[in-house]
């Protein structure tokens, strides 16, 4: 048994769940910290996948595109610079629904 | 070529720190009182093995530079050259310098928490809308589901913030600004606190640069 297992039976067995020594970033955790944390300084800042502004991001991953969180209209505007424009580069620079 | 951002550091540290993500070389730029780490590439999207590149890069730094003070920046922050860096910082020196005084020889601790929610509190019959309002958001921000955890960590903690979630099993997301001189006395806390909470699990992870303790505010 690799020493690796042996420790996942002592964690099921033990109780309260271990403390994680050093670092033991999970890609969750670093999204959730890259992506959702830390200084925006940038107004030029815009997060995009396949050309898709990326505007919404949750602890569970979920990325979702502005057509997904504004509405089909709204993001269509939004990528033709209309009124909604602004609106959408900024949650595009901030990560966040407000 | 533009200017891809890692992080703002008090005192830069006299260590090479390799490349980047983009596989250029790290370095410092000066820019008023501060010094940011940058790389010469073009902003990305936000691939998983990009976002890893970026938060090695981060903690990397944050390893060089342990005396420092380390403000990391959001993934895909970049400036078209070091004249509009120095323009976009020196607004911002007082706020980055509160910011500096908050995380300096501190580490971020990460708990999700998992489980049975606590039922919500509700308002008092008399509260008015505003009483309401306040009280929606101080609850959105508390975590009564590891109340215990809170109490016993909470002569080490320098700042926290907490997030709750709406996706269960997830209950919350609460982080831990914490002294690196307080660590294991903070582990040792959230040992003996653990057994105590009830209906939920909290998965620790950390330390952490402290991402989420870096906003200018």
């Amino acid at each position: 048994m690799s020493r690796r297992t042996r420790r996942t039976v002592r964690r099921r067995a033990a109780d309260p769940p271990p403390i994680l020594e050093g670092i033991d970033a999970t890609l969750l955790d670093i999204v959730d910290h890259v992506l959702t944390k830390g200084i925006v300084l940038t107004g030029d800042l815009v997060l995009g996948v396949a050309d898709v502004d990326l505007v919404y991001l949750r602890l569970s991953a979920v990325l979702c595109a502005a057509d997904r969180v504004l509405g089909a209209g709204a993001a269509d505007r939004s990528r033709r610079g209309g009124s909604n424009g602004e609106g959408a580069r900024r949650l595009a620079r901030t990560g966040k629904v407000r | 070529m533009t200017l891809y951002l890692y992080a703002i550091v008090d005192r830069r540290p006299r260590v090479d720190l390799g490349k980047g993500m983009g596989r250029g070389p790290l370095a410092f730029v000066r820019a008023g009182k501060v010094h940011v780490l940058v790389e010469r590439t073009e902003a990305r999207e936000p691939r998983p093995e990009l976002l890893v590149a970026h938060d090695r890069v981060v903690r990397r730094l944050c390893r060089a530079a342990s005396e420092a003070a380390v403000l990391p920046l959001r993934f895909g922050s970049t400036v078209p050259d070091r004249a509009a860096l120095e323009a976009l910082l020196a607004p911002l020196d007082a706020l980055i310098g509160r910011a500096f005084d908050r995380v300096r020889g501190a580490v971020q601790l990460t708990m999700r928490v998992t489980g049975r929610r606590a039922p919500p509190r509700a308002p008092s019959r008399e509260a008015g809308p505003g009483t309401r309002w306040l009280m929606r958001r101080i609850a959105a921000q508390s975590v009564p589901e590891i109340e215990a955890l809170t109490e016993a960590t909470k002569a080490f903690v320098r700042e926290a913030k907490a997030e709750r979630h709406d996706r269960p099993p997830l209950v919350a997301s609460v982080y831990h600004l914490v002294a690196r001189e307080d660590l294991s006395r903070w582990r040792a806390a959230v040992r003996r606190a653990l057994p105590e909470l009830r209906g939920v699990r909290v998965s620790i992870t950390g330390p952490w640069p402290p991402y989420a303790f870096a906003e200018l505010a």
